[in-house]
């Protein structure tokens, strides 16, 4: 019998260079390699690719990246205060800007069995970026400006995929396709330029003193805000209370409350059925984890307006201990000042957000969900025709009190992590119906 | 084919090279990166005029000239506190690090390398002037360190070290003001000097003026010289017609004055109890002060009231009874209408007058005995005060009518205010005298000059208190711990945010910080 010697190992390596013109010349020209490769192990040993098809990948890549036009040298504005003149705009030098670096690597593997009727993929990646630019990052005004392009920042991001496709039934006039996928992703913030405590896309500062600050250690999609101050005992945590007032105090300062709007995994899950010229498909999304933070309750709490306020009249002592300089011993003064909201109106209009970001956010979405029937028969010379009726994001079960945990408090263009899961008047996710007539040619 | 790869190979290496040219293409077209000399001038000197009067929302709550009333509450700076996680009270910060920074520093350069000695003389005593308004508010500043890109953390330098660095500065303000060869050209200078349209000598007064400003802060000190601070005053200005002032264009809103109808920053302010009693006769003996009705505001019902501060809102007063704005208006009313004294769009602004360095002559002859002098400069100070509201209030046809000869005469015989004989003038007189001449603008000097004296420290001559009818806040704000304010927090989102390593350094992350006393004014 003849058999076919096939390809087994494929190796792809790739060399680039870029000049750019946003560097300053003596750092413009930059090279950056890539590998991939990949190995069918089924093909390099028969004795296994007779029970199944399987390959290992794995790649390495360096990518750089240049920075945005006229980020290195100021320029001088005309100033509209009186009797004009000319003065430096906000953002300050960087003749030192270099480009800046991705590093990945990959793995991963494709897996079927039973002729294909199940197939796994598995992907674990991780990417640094070193000498990340950060632009519009603020400095002491002692530089003599206030904002900077740097070189400095470093993330990482990791994760692992997996996507498994099986198709548990296939006769003739029925089948069913099933096709999962998995994900878990992690970015860290490992560096800022110069030990700078804290950066911060200002696009996201949309509600009241949370951003979507981040700080190093710290997830890429943290939230940094005017926290409540609380001891610095290990364990305890507890808040500081205004002895004056009875009410918590709030750090001036933007500090990380333990808040990361990543969830933990999703999972997408797509169910096919067919049965004779009938075609139902639908996809359930699944989140687990991240938090959310909900800006448009704590504007309707800080004005009175949201149901939770309706016990304003009922006297309470909020949990904490004063502080009166005994706040950080073993005997702090437990908190006994009684407030009551209707009276000292700053138990609302002083309220922290941090009571308004909800932890570990889960949804079960319906995305979309379509029933197809295929006619039977020619029309209109048509190679096929078909009526279907769709159905998207029909519901979702979620731990959130708000309208949609979805949410992006502002648009994917301002960079960085962006305002995901930052819920400040957001509308949910439309329910949408859709009926057609599909001929194709 | 082999020449067409050798062609190849020689264009791809070409081509590196030639990219050095092609890909410099970083001056901006939006904008030049260098400016003549003159052209810097502008936005530094709105910032000596307006600056100031940014802060002087706050200080001026800290030093009572007004109160923010606000119902059933107390503004955090009415209670001598301050706004947490905000840059209020940090606009001084911003333009001395910002406005003038690399600007006066890239000025500098220029006035020195071009021999525009005069242009020099005015870039020092700018530099000057920024590290004094920034000492006096916060204390402690970054100087040394200060305008550096490379840098991103900063340390502070102590209030001495900024003392001795604005006396520097301003010795070679001088040293370059007296110069008329080289560059030196008054037309040049002027084309955008509109604060003295390039007279060089008028800045070079200015320079002795802030010269006796800073010195006379010594008073707690054992190196106070009061004869040097007179002798300063004397080579300052001779004269009204000597007063720093800057003009606003009214064009558009970054150039109206701050203090303006059209800008209404302070619709929601009113006048004290504490400065209508300095000029109502309260205090000085029925004297009744004709700058009270061309300076301060009447309510609906013709009567000058103050507010008490520790009254919240307008306490029992009727609506008719209550302060109106400074603008003259019941609450925010008025818009388009002529507003009072420095409360008008294109008023003149003083930076410095003849009258305040006056009552620094008048308080540092005082300090040194000679009481006639003192007498001498304390009732031209009064006099040239009065002239100073009458040529303000024409400014910008402000609705006051001139204090008339007559009424001067009369206000300056008066001698509950003007006493017959040199020794029975006061410290708690000169003083007063002072906050009334600098009252809404001379923010920084108003605020230095009550913590000389502990806001509430007596006057043995007297027998009254310097401020006569000043009490702090009987509420305090509660990070002060009980203690009356002596500094501002260095500005937020400078330095609380971005160099809190420096900041822990001098104590600046207390909670009380803004509480503890500037060592100026310490003994």
């Amino acid at each position: 019998m003849y058999k076919r010697q096939h390809d087994y190992l494929y190796v792809t390596v790739t060399g680039r260079n870029d000049w750019t013109s946003t560097i300053p010349t003596e750092r413009n020209s930059f090279f950056y390699p890539g590998v991939t490769s990949s190995f069918v192990f089924t093909d390099a040993f028969p004795t296994i690719g007779k029970f199944m098809t399987g390959k290992l990948r794995a790649a390495y890549a360096e990518v750089g990246n240049d920075a945005r036009p006229y980020a290195y040298r100021p320029a001088l504005e005309f100033k509209t205060t009186s009797n004009g003149g000319y003065g430096y705009g906000f953002t300050g030098p960087n003749l030192a800007l270099r480009p800046e670096f991705a590093t990945s690597y990959e793995t991963g593997t494709e897996l079927g069995f039973f002729d294909d009727r199940i197939g796994l993929d598995l992907t674990v990646y991780r990417k640094e970026k070193t000498d990340q630019i950060v632009n519009d990052i603020r400095g002491s005004y002692g530089t003599g400006f206030i904002l900077f392009n740097l070189n400095g920042a470093a993330t990482r991001n990791e994760g692992f995929e997996a996507t498994l496709r099986a198709t548990p039934i296939e006769q003739r006039g029925f089948s069913w396709d099933v096709l999962a996928n998995f994900e878990r992703a992690r970015g860290t913030v490992l560096a800022l330029p110069n030990a700078l405590p804290e950066s911060y896309v200002s696009d996201t500062w949309l509600y009241g003193n949370v951003r979507n600050g981040v700080q190093p250690g710290l997830s890429t999609r943290a939230l940094t805000g005017l926290f409540y101050l609380r001891d610095t005992i290990a364990g305890s945590r507890k808040m500081l209370i205004d002895p004056t007032t009875g009410l918590p105090l709030r750090s001036t300062a933007f500090i990380d409350g333990g808040y990361d709007r990543q969830p933990d995994f999703t999972v997408g899950l797509t169910n096919t059925v067919r049965f004779r010229n009938l075609t139902m498909s639908a996809l359930l999304d699944f989140r687990k984890g991240g938090d959310v933070f909900n800006a448009t309750e704590h504007f309707l709490t800080s004005r009175g307006l949201s149901n939770r306020t309706l016990d304003r009249n009922t006297p309470r002592v909020i949990e904490g201990v004063l502080r009166d300089g005994r706040e950080n011993t073993a005997n702090p003064t437990p908190n006994n000042i009684v407030v009551v909201p209707a009276v000292q109106t700053g138990f609302y209009s002083g309220i922290s957000e941090e009571l308004f970001i909800e932890k570990d956010i889960n949804w079960v979405r319906l995305r979309d969900v379509t029933v197809r029937y295929t006619l039977p028969g020619r029309y209109f010379k048509a190679r096929d025709a078909s009526m279907y009726i769709t159905g998207t994001d029909l519901f979702v079960y979620s731990n959130y009190s708000g309208l949609d945990p979805i949410v992006n408090g502002n648009t994917a263009a301002v960079g960085g992590s962006g305002g995901a899961g930052i819920d400040f008047g957001n509308f949910p996710m439309p329910r949408g119906y859709a009926v057609g007539f599909k001929l194709g040619y | 084919m082999k020449r067409a790869l050798t062609a190849l190979f020689v264009g791809a290496l070409a081509l590196p090279a030639g990219c050095e040219d092609f890909l410099d293409v970083n001056t901006n077209p939006n904008g030049p990166e260098k400016v003549t000399a003159n052209l810097y001038l502008p936005p530094m000197l709105h910032a000596l005029a307006t600056t100031p009067q940014l802060d002087g929302r706050f200080i001026g709550r800290y030093t009572q000239q007004w109160y923010v009333p606000i119902a059933g509450a107390f503004t955090t700076w009415d209670r001598m506190g301050y706004d947490p996680s905000s840059d209020n009270g940090g606009q001084v910060w911003r333009d001395v690090y910002f406005v003038l920074g690399q600007n006066l520093v890239d000025m500098t350069e220029l006035a020195n390398a071009e021999e525009r000695w005069d242009l020099l003389g005015v870039a020092y005593l700018l530099k000057a002037w920024g590290w004094q308004s920034a000492t006096d508010i916060y204390g402690e500043i970054i100087v040394k360190e200060a305008i550096d890109q490379s840098k991103f953390s900063f340390n502070y330098d102590s209030q001495e070290y900024a003392y001795s660095e604005v006396q520097r500065l301003l010795n070679l303000a001088i040293e370059n003001l007296k110069r008329t060869d080289g560059a030196v050209n008054a037309a040049y200078l002027g084309r955008t000097d509109k604060v003295y349209n390039g007279d060089r000598t008028k800045w070079l007064k200015l320079a002795y003026g802030m010269l006796a400003l800073n010195l006379n802060h010594y008073t707690r000190k054992a190196l106070y010289r009061p004869a040097e601070v007179i002798a300063a005053v004397n080579q300052s200005f001779t004269s009204n017609a000597d007063d720093a002032l800057l003009a606003y264009p009214g064009t558009q809103n970054d150039d109206i004055n701050f203090l303006g109808r059209t800008r209404g920053n302070f619709n929601g302010y009113r006048q004290t109890r504490f400065v209508v009693g300095l000029m109502d006769g309260t205090v000085f003996e029925g004297a009744v002060d004709p700058r009270m009705s061309r300076m301060l505001s009447p309510a609906p019902d013709g009567v000058y009231r103050g507010l008490d501060i520790n009254v919240a809102n307008f306490g029992a007063l009727t609506t008719t009874q209550q302060p109106n704005n400074f603008y003259g208006y019941a609450l925010a009313g008025g818009l388009q209408l002529p507003g009072r004294y420095l409360w008008a769009d294109k008023v003149r602004m003083p930076i410095m007058t003849y009258a305040q360095l006056q009552f620094i002559k008048a308080e540092a002859a005082y300090r040194l005995g000679d009481l006639a002098t003192a007498l001498s400069a304390y009732r031209e100070g009064i006099s040239s005060h009065i002239d100073f509201v009458n040529a303000r209030n024409t400014d910008n046809a402000q609705s006051p009518l001139p204090i008339t000869a007559a009424e001067k005469a009369t206000f300056l015989a008066n001698t509950a205010i003007v006493p017959a004989a040199a020794s029975a003038l006061s410290l708690t007189q000169i003083m007063s005298q002072k906050y009334i001449a600098q009252w809404a603008w001379g923010h920084s000097e108003i605020w230095m000059d009550m913590r000389r004296y502990n806001y509430t420290d007596i006057d043995p001559k007297s027998g009254m208190q310097v401020f006569p009818g000043f009490a702090p806040p009987t509420l305090l704000f509660p990070d002060n711990g009980g203690k009356i304010v002596h500094r501002i927090r260095p500005r937020f989102n400078s330095e609380y945010v971005w160099n809190r390593p420096g900041l822990d350094a001098i104590g600046g992350l207390a909670l009380d910080y803004h509480t503890k006393p500037i060592w100026i004014t310490q003994p």
